[in-house]
């Protein structure tokens, strides 16, 4: 069973990082080795998951064109797509041609991950094969070996800077009757059903009491979004300038010239961790190549650069941050010891209930 | 004078081979696919995970719940207003084509109205909430001429929604019925002229009878349409307006495919009841209309 992510955890990863931010390990410009010779010579092709969006694509496209050219005989082939779009596809590969996965590897957030844990979507991974695993916080790894982390995201406010002032502090904001019509989500977005639930006597294991109060507050909600595009579109032009989102995204939109901050809320933002996961039905060539992309994904300068381009906490301890996202507000000590951590196995059972709560309880009464 | 009898058709092999492709396709891609849907709908799927063993569980779920008969409810209404207003529109559209001697002012009205069909669905969509929105083109414009003193809610309303369909889907009903009026002797109404007719009984007994097959064509490749469009709905209804294609994706994006499948059944039914219930509703005014072709 994989560990939670507890405070103390975070706690600990972040001091770590920053501790070798301010200590300058200089192991950011080495290159880790591969996993030990055993790559095949033959011809290999692989094709790797990378989320759609944002500047999340920038980093695994880089190291695979960094990859094939120190491994002429490696094929990468990148599908680009979301979890929650690409996932139902590979579970469909999965059940019609088992032996030919859609993605052989890539990129999974903590829920997709729990999930694919449910449907046995996974491979486990030999951590003993994979010498940059030794630099890797504790919090990232798991204890089932059904993947590794990279890095964690964290999910709190974001609001548009032109039309709310003061800004928003506190997870209540979202249903302050001040932003009455003014809130947007994401279709289907359970987060701020589970901050109500706990506000309310509930929590991940009885969320009756979130779903409760948000059908009795829908009428928050100016609109539900189904893209990133037109998130940024509605939280931009004032249609809806308040929501709930990561703030890697919400960085990179501001970094793109949107009007939009970030703001982690005082009762605690979530965090959400991102897997790299080998997926089963790869044939044993592939999955020595995987087993090494993933090794070299986690080296100080690949984690780097996908901690740096997401916005991330790297999973790496010996990363390096710069110092402009070491201020920001979600790398400040107290933010973290304050993140909100989520059994994601929970979330992957109740996630077909919860959707259609979502559909029937807010949705319908916007 | 007694119409001469027919002659009983002739039963002609070679010409059902012709039928062959379009059959093939059917029974491979359709066909196939639906078979495999009504497996999926007896799928037990509980906890997050697909379960050994059949259920009728998903079908008792979807019949039994309010909240999907009022979900079947607002598809059925989305199809309706749009099939209404692309006919009300349509045809007076598809007359005046007709009218038009010029070619060149004909082609270019052709364009104008068929250009929706030359870009993508979503660009259409995101072109709509630019006009649509609160600060869009149209609210700015009302706002100006102090016509309303607040935005008029039009994107992520149902109303928006009709619009943008309505725009989308107008050349799938002025099609058939241009077809249909190129087809009209215009001696028809010439003799109704002569026999004393005003233009509007010419009109109203005479061209809308003869016509009414293109009409009912349109109406019935509309509303099939507009119930099953997603990406309209979706970008523009902002949640608010919840059909039957945006359930089942939200199904199939939850894992929750029997349940998918089972709403996917619904829409095809849904499709077939209304267009079946429409041609029988005008299945006399097409008699009447070829008996007197």
């Amino acid at each position: 069973m994989a560990r939670q992510l507890t405070r103390r955890d975070f706690l600990i990863m972040t001091s770590a990082a920053a501790l070798a931010a301010c200590g300058g390990t200089g192991a950011s410009r080495t290159v880790s080795s591969s996993s030990g010779g055993k790559l095949p010579k033959g011809p290999v092709t692989v094709t790797m998951f990378v989320f759609l969006g944002g500047d999340l694509g920038k980093m695994p496209k880089a190291f695979a064109q960094d990859y094939m050219s120190r491994h002429p005989n490696v094929k990468i082939e990148i599908y680009e797509d979301s979890n929650t779009v690409g996932y139902p596809k590979m579970l469909a590969a999965k059940q019609t041609t088992p032996n030919q996965p859609l993605v052989n590897f890539g990129f999974f957030n903590a829920q997709t991950t729990a999930q694919g844990i449910l449907d046995g979507m996974w491979n486990r991974l030999d951590y003993n094969a994979m010498p940059n695993v030794k630099d890797v916080l504790p919090i990232f790894r798991r204890d089932d070996r059904y993947g590794i982390g990279i890095g964690s995201d964290q999910l709190g406010l974001v609001y548009n800077t032109r039309l709310i002032s003061p800004a928003p502090t506190s997870w209540t904001d979202l249903w302050d009757p001040k932003y009455r019509g003014k809130v947007t989500f994401f279709d289907y977005y359970w987060y701020p059903v589970y901050i109500a639930a706990k506000m309310n006597g509930g929590g991940l294991q009885n969320m009756q009491p979130g779903w409760d109060f948000w059908k009795a507050h829908a009428k928050q909600i100016r609109t539900i979004v189904t893209s990133n595009p037109q998130y940024l579109d509605v939280l931009s032009n004032g249609t809806a300038p308040l929501t709930s989102y990561f703030n890697g995204t919400a960085l990179q939109w501001k970094g793109g010239g949107a009007p939009l901050e970030y703001v982690p809320p005082r009762e605690g933002a979530i965090s959400v961790p991102v897997y790299l996961q080998s997926v089963q039905g790869n044939t044993s060539d592939q999955n020595e190549v995987v087993t090494d992309i993933i090794n070299q994904m986690l080296s100080p300068k690949w984690n780097q650069q996908w901690a740096v381009t997401s916005v991330e906490v790297p999973a790496n301890q010996k990363v390096q941050l710069p110092d402009t996202m070491r201020s920001l507000p979600a790398f400040q000590r107290s933010t973290v010891e304050k993140l909100q951590t989520v059994d994601w196995t929970v979330v992957a059972r109740n996630n077909a209930d919860w959707r259609q709560k979502w559909d029937q309880d807010i949705k319908a009464n916007i | 004078m007694r119409a001469p009898a027919r002659r009983p058709a002739r039963w002609r092999p070679a010409g059902y081979l012709f039928l062959l492709p379009a059959l093939s396709v059917l029974v491979l891609f359709f066909l196939a696919a639906m078979a495999v849907l009504l497996s999926f709908s007896f799928e037990r799927f509980v906890g997050g995970r697909f379960l050994p063993g059949t259920t009728t569980g998903n079908f008792t779920t979807f019949l039994g719940g309010h909240y999907y008969w009022n979900v079947i409810a607002t598809t059925v209404k989305l199809g309706a207003v749009t099939t209404l207003l692309c006919a009300l529109i349509g045809y007076p559209t598809a007359y005046a084509l007709n009218a038009i001697r010029r070619p060149l002012v004909r082609n270019l009205c052709y364009f104008a109205l068929f250009a929706p069909l030359l870009t993508s669905v979503i660009v259409r969509s995101y072109g709509w909430s630019l006009l649509l929105g609160d600060h869009g083109f149209i609210n700015q414009v009302l706002l100006s001429l102090h016509t309303v003193r607040t935005p008029v809610p039009m994107l992520y309303e149902f109303s928006g929604v009709v619009i943008a369909l309505v725009h989308i889907l107008l050349p799938f009903m002025v099609f058939p019925v241009v077809s249909v009026l190129g087809q009209l002797d215009p001696v028809l109404e010439l003799a109704s002229a002569d026999l004393g007719a005003s233009r509007l009984q010419t009109f109203l007994r005479v061209t809308l009878p003869l016509t009414v097959q293109g009409l009912v064509v349109g109406c019935e490749l509309v509303f099939a349409l507009s119930i099953s469009a997603f990406a309209t709905p979706s970008l523009l209804g902002g949640g608010r307006v919840q059909v039957l294609p945006a359930l089942i994706y939200n199904e199939v994006g939850g894992l929750n495919w029997p349940l998918a499948a089972v709403e996917s059944y619904a829409l095809l039914v849904l499709a077939l009841a209304v267009i079946g219930i429409f041609t029988l509703l005008l299945r006399g005014p097409v008699a009447r209309s070829r008996g007197a072709t």
